[in-house]
């Protein structure tokens, strides 16, 4: 017949459990490796906003708005979106720092822009993709960036204090 | 961990009327949701204040309910006593979040809605993910204070953390003003602003942006068990209390 113990040794009431140190210290190294591999989104992961509603917004939040201006048949426009906008951490910036709006040009497509999308280039002066044009909730220009300058510069530009 | 302590805190959710009511409703509430045609995420919300209330009492209110004294005369380690209380509450979370997936899921079927497997099941792991960390933060505040008092600190932690997080960035564009000396301090230096926002971002982390992002996965897996590991370091060596409060 087996025997049970009936005293329970006080010294180990204070033990830390092992297992869950070792875990932790597996974890902290897995992160840390881990880190220098970030995923890759599979699609731009800026929260883009409707022309309409972009100033409305800007003004109750009082940050400036990030006008991205391209097209669909513009190369650097998606090496922008494939090394910035589909950046976690750059996308990330934008979204917290920003009301981002998405201006596509269609002309070539289509023949002419929508209405809004005309006004914003009119405005803004743009006649080449990709432009960025960082603007104020009053609409004055505070940023502009014509052509895509690498992820870097984006990254600065992005940081600006404004 | 202690198996005896795990199945008890998991007896007692499901013993508790209060837990039964919140989860059927929980239920209605999703399938109602979900026909509506709210996104794979947003029944999830609910979660997090069920989280909240389970998690509170996960071990702050039995050093002044007196009640751990007693536990403690019992041949239990302290530590295996609170992994024990950490996995039990988080399980009997999780069956909430798993219901909840299953009522989103059948609420699809009956609103005839197409289920992108992907998406449903990588918000249901967010949220399960996120009772882990946000438990095992309860845990970790709860095993140097008393009462509710982790739900206090926890809470608070999130306000004033993003509220003086908020603060420095507008300080940081101040030119002008008597705001101007910081501003140059935090352009100077934006290793302050960097490290403070690593700090906010391990204890309250924000939602990924990539489905099944490994990173994220990580961190929240790692942040929860170094917090209840410092939780079992604090309660091990801490003066239990003779009585109620």
């Amino acid at each position: 017949m087996a025997r049970t113990s009936l005293t329970f040794d006080r010294t180990k009431q204070r033990a830390l459990p092992i297992w869950l140190l070792i875990l932790a210290v597996l974890l902290i190294v897995a992160r840390i490796v881990s880190k220098q591999y970030p995923e890759k989104a599979e699609h731009d992961l800026v929260r883009w906003m409707p022309i309409s509603q972009a100033i409305g917004i800007a003004r109750t939040t009082h940050r400036p708005v990030f006008y991205e201006f391209s097209a669909a048949w513009c190369g650097p426009c998606k090496m922008l979106e494939r090394e910035v906008f589909m950046d976690q951490d750059l996308a990330k910036r934008i979204n917290d720092r920003f009301i981002a709006v998405k201006v596509v040009d269609t002309k070539q497509e289509e023949g002419r822009n929508w209405p809004d999308v005309q006004a914003l280039m009119d405005r803004y002066g743009v006649n080449a993709f990709p432009t960025i044009v960082i603007a104020g909730p009053d609409g004055s220009v505070l940023d502009r960036v014509v052509g895509y300058p690498g992820a870097g510069k984006m990254a600065a530009m992005i940081d600006r204090p404004r | 961990m202690s198996l005896v302590v795990v199945i008890e805190s998991i007896r007692r959710h499901f013993a508790h009327l209060g837990y039964i009511a919140a989860l059927l409703i929980l239920i209605v509430i999703v399938v109602m949701m979900t026909a509506i045609g709210a996104p794979a995420s947003a029944p999830y919300a609910l979660i997090s204040l069920f989280t909240l209330v389970a998690g509170c009492q996960l071990i702050g209110p039995e050093f002044s309910s007196g009640t751990l004294q007693l536990i403690l005369s019992k041949p239990v380690g302290r530590s295996a006593y609170l992994t024990g209380r950490v996995a039990g509450v988080v399980i009997s979370i999780w069956v909430a979040v798993a219901s909840i997936l299953a009522s989103d899921i059948v609420g699809r079927l009956i609103a005839g809605t197409p289920i992108i497997w992907r998406t449903v099941l990588w918000a249901a792991l967010v949220s399960a993910l996120k009772v882990l960390l946000t438990c095992s933060l309860l845990a970790l505040f709860g095993s140097f204070t008393r009462s509710y008092v982790n739900i206090g600190i926890y809470l608070g932690g999130q306000i004033v953390l993003s509220g003086i997080y908020g603060l420095l960035s507008i300080m940081k564009n101040a030119f002008t003003g008597e705001m101007a000396a910081v501003g140059r301090l935090l352009r100077a230096h934006p290793g302050i602003l960097e490290g403070y926002r690593a700090v906010q971002t391990n204890l309250f982390p924000d939602d990924p942006l990539i489905p099944f992002d490994r990173n994220w996965i990580l961190l929240m897996t790692c942040n929860a068990v170094v917090a209840v590991l410092l939780a079992c370091v604090i309660f091990s060596r801490r003066e239990v209390p003779y009585g109620a409060d």
